[in-house]
């Protein structure tokens, strides 16, 4: 992925939009409809005074807050964590963590745009995986631009090295000079292939050369389930001291619908697979809903559904919201019961673990099917792994690849940035998800958390700060704070380093980059250097770039 | 955006000061623009003209307020939006219960990354068209969909990984 997706995205949107001539109700149709909806409005609000006057002030803003439903009204925030609270599973606080080197800060020309993967090598090079100079989606032939791996051991200069050969990358890790890249087998195709195939090749010389083997994997779907019509396959790799993990996932997508027997199939009926097998769905039940919804809503005092607050819904919407209501479920099987041994044949999480550089071999996948993880990192004392489930982040630890316990309890932090190693520590960087308060967690095992005191640099910024950018390694933790400047009437962004715990900077991004709208794109932290790509918006031409070295003071 | 202004006495301090757009500029000038980009969204031209007439109705109810929007535009697209999901949700989750027939998907002008938006789910394609449509910055989409700028950061990653991969894929099936 690159600037020139973006471009290609953003040229094709354009002009999908030029040839669009919508049909519009007209403004008088909006004044005269508006002006009813007003009306409606005053006429609830004059209910709610009645209700005023009888349950009391308080109660009465409550009621009015419920049935108005209004989506200009302000969410109440939680307390954010207080620091210093530790995950109740044992063991204590961590008071204070390693002492920071100073860094002296600059900006540089930018040589690397958007990276697919940023990391820190253990010989204190930092990468980053992103499409080759020069290469755009108009001169690659049709194809997808081709990749290379940049590398900087001062920060400020980089060397390029083209990734050759027919890498279906998804991908890319380092431990011990070794590089090891994870991607699709040469010659997949994601479309009516019966199997995935993946493999993890390793480069001892900077990605000038690759040995690549095939991972054992035995993600295929039994035989006569059905036509496959796409395969998704994507994998992460982590390579650390003495072990390297590789995940992988296959998804399969198949015709369902000549599973069901024949007096559930109707035009009304969808199916979609479970965890244990299928089960059909018949929508006719959403419209019978949705005209229960619209009739007791109605009975409320009218207006959409949509609006009301949660615990204002009617039933019936409520079921209707929740996208699944159990009564429009009319046929579920297993796959036993449909005549298939394997439990599972559509979606498939495979974890792989090699030991001392030996082969890769399968240990059971702590990840769901349905999970989309975003990463598997090698940290201090072992592994972490940052995945999406269905509402939030989840994070899971591993002291040596095969047995994996999620992170629960961790400082309240449900949307997590970045996950790494500094002073014997691992370090979470997230927000929480009430609040979207930036939080700092370190742990000594993996599974007993210290929130970092950062409150005295949030409140120095003030207002509603949240993360953007975030990196941990040797020179600590950095990561980017953004805030709306009601005064400039736009975002500004600082940049803080510490140590984890105790120890807090902020970094002076606003006199390396001087007034105006700017924000950090990446950062990537080596063993004696950070690096970042600042981009700053122009009001008057397309965004520039800037890369920000920060260097030990000699 | 370029909108009709007039100018209006202020009684604070007597002086002359630049007056937001009156509702009917405001409509001309936005309603074609929020079609459209719902249209993209929601992949379904009719219903992406349905929930902009909508979201102008609701944009005139509460013009008091959303005049003083720094992105008036923002708050008639998320309305529009929230409107047309909520519709969705009630009535359209079966596309084939319209009696309009199926949706009508806005023509293709780059096709691979037409069948790769399309494959998106529509919070990913809502981030996209926001971005990439209305070239709005991260912060500015944070706040016009009212969601965290992490969340809209991280929406984008995953968009434009799914994008690039069924790039990818594609161009894997099209070679001989």
């Amino acid at each position: 992925m690159s600037l020139h997706l973006e471009d290609r995205l953003r040229s094709h949107l354009q002009e999908q939009a030029l040839g669009l001539q919508p049909d519009a109700a007209g403004v008088d149709a909006a004044v005269g409809d508006g002006r009813r909806m007003r009306r409606r409005r005053m006429a609830l609000n004059s209910v709610v005074a009645v209700l005023l006057l009888v349950v009391g002030v308080g109660g009465a803003v409550a009621v009015r807050a419920a049935l108005v439903g209004d989506p200009e009204a302000d969410l109440p925030l939680a307390d954010a964590n207080e620091p210093g609270t530790v995950n109740a599973v044992g063991g204590g606080p961590i008071t204070s963590g390693s002492a920071l080197a100073t860094l002296n800060w600059y900006g540089v020309e930018p040589t690397v745009g958007y990276s697919t993967k940023l990391f820190g090598a253990d010989d204190g090079a930092i990468y980053a995986l992103s499409t080759a100079p020069g290469a755009t989606w108009q001169n690659a032939g049709g194809g997808p631009p081709p990749k290379a791996l940049y590398r900087t051991d001062d920060g400020e200069t980089w060397s390029v090295t083209l990734i050759a050969g027919e890498f279906g990358l998804s991908d890319i890790d380092e431990s011990k000079g070794t590089l090891y890249a994870i991607g699709t087998a040469p010659g997949f195709s994601a479309v009516g292939a019966s199997a995935a195939g993946f493999t993890v090749s390793t480069s001892k010389d900077g990605g000038e050369t690759w040995e690549t083997s095939l991972l054992p994997s035995v993600a295929t779907p039994p035989d006569d389930l059905g036509n496959v019509n796409w395969v998704d396959a994507t994998a992460n790799i982590a390579a650390g001291e003495s072990r390297t993990v590789a995940a992988t996932f296959t998804r399969y997508q198949v015709d369902l619908f000549g599973l069901l027997p024949a007096e559930v199939r109707s035009e009304n009926v969808d199916v979609q697979p479970t965890d244990t097998g299928i089960q059909a769905i018949d929508y006719s039940i959403y419209e019978q809903l949705s005209m229960q919804c619209e009739q007791e809503t109605a009975a409320l005092g009218g207006g959409d559904p949509g609006e009301l607050a949660e615990d204002q819904l009617p039933d019936s919407c409520r079921q209707l919201f929740s996208g699944q209501p159990a009564d429009a479920i009319v046929f579920t099987a297993t796959w036993e019961e449909l005549g298939f041994d394997n439990g599972s044949p559509l979606s498939f999480s495979e974890l792989f673990v090699a030991s001392d550089g030996g082969a890769f071999e399968p240990v059971p996948s702590p990840f769901r099917a349905d999970e989309w993880v975003r990463g598997i990192y090698a940290v201090g004392d072992g592994f972490m792994s940052l995945s999406w489930g269905l509402n939030s982040a989840v994070v899971r630890f591993s002291p040596d690849g095969r047995t994996w316990n999620e992170v629960s309890g961790l400082a309240g932090i449900s949307d997590v940035m970045q996950v790494g190693s500094y002073g014997g520590l691992t370090v979470v960087a997230g927000a929480t998800g009430e609040t979207g308060r930036p939080v700092i967690a370190a742990s000594v095992d993996g599974t007993t958390w210290t929130t970092a005191d950062i409150d005295e640099v949030l409140d120095e910024l003030g207002g509603e700060l949240w993360m953007s950018a975030a990196a941990i390694g040797e020179q600590g933790v950095v990561f980017t704070l953004q805030w709306w400047d009601e005064v400039a009437q736009r975002s500004s962004t600082t940049m803080v380093r510490g140590n984890g715990v105790d120890q807090w900077e902020i970094v002076p991004l606003q006199e390396l980059i001087g007034a105006g709208d700017a924000y950090v794109e990446w950062l990537a932290v080596g063993r004696e250097h950070i690096v970042g790509r600042v981009v700053l918006s122009s009001q008057f031409g397309p965004p520039t770039g800037m890369q920000l070295v920060g260097l030990p003071s000699e | 955006m370029v909108m009709e202004e007039s100018t209006t006495q202020s009684p604070e301090n007597g002086g002359v000061l630049p007056a937001r757009p009156d509702f009917g500029a405001f409509y001309r000038e936005t309603h074609p623009r929020v079609a459209r980009a719902l249209a993209l969204t929601l992949g379904d031209v009719a219903l992406g003209e349905e929930a902009a007439d909508e979201a102008m109705v609701r944009c005139n109810a509460r013009w008091a307020t959303v005049q003083g929007h720094d992105n008036a535009l923002g708050w008639v697209y998320r309305s529009g939006l929230d409107w047309a999901l909520s519709k969705r949700r009630r009535t359209l989750r079966a596309p084939r219960f319209r009696p309009s027939g199926p949706p009508v998907p806005p023509p293709a002008t780059d096709p691979a990354i037409g069948e790769s938006l399309a494959g998106l789910s529509v919070d990913l394609r809502t981030v996209i068209v926001c971005r990439y449509l209305f070239d709005w910055s991260v912060d500015q989409t944070a706040d016009a969909l009212r969601i965290r700028a992490t969340v809209v950061e991280a929406r984008t990653e995953r968009a434009l990984a799914q994008i690039q991969q069924k790039l990818d894929d594609l161009q894997l099936q099209e070679r001989p």
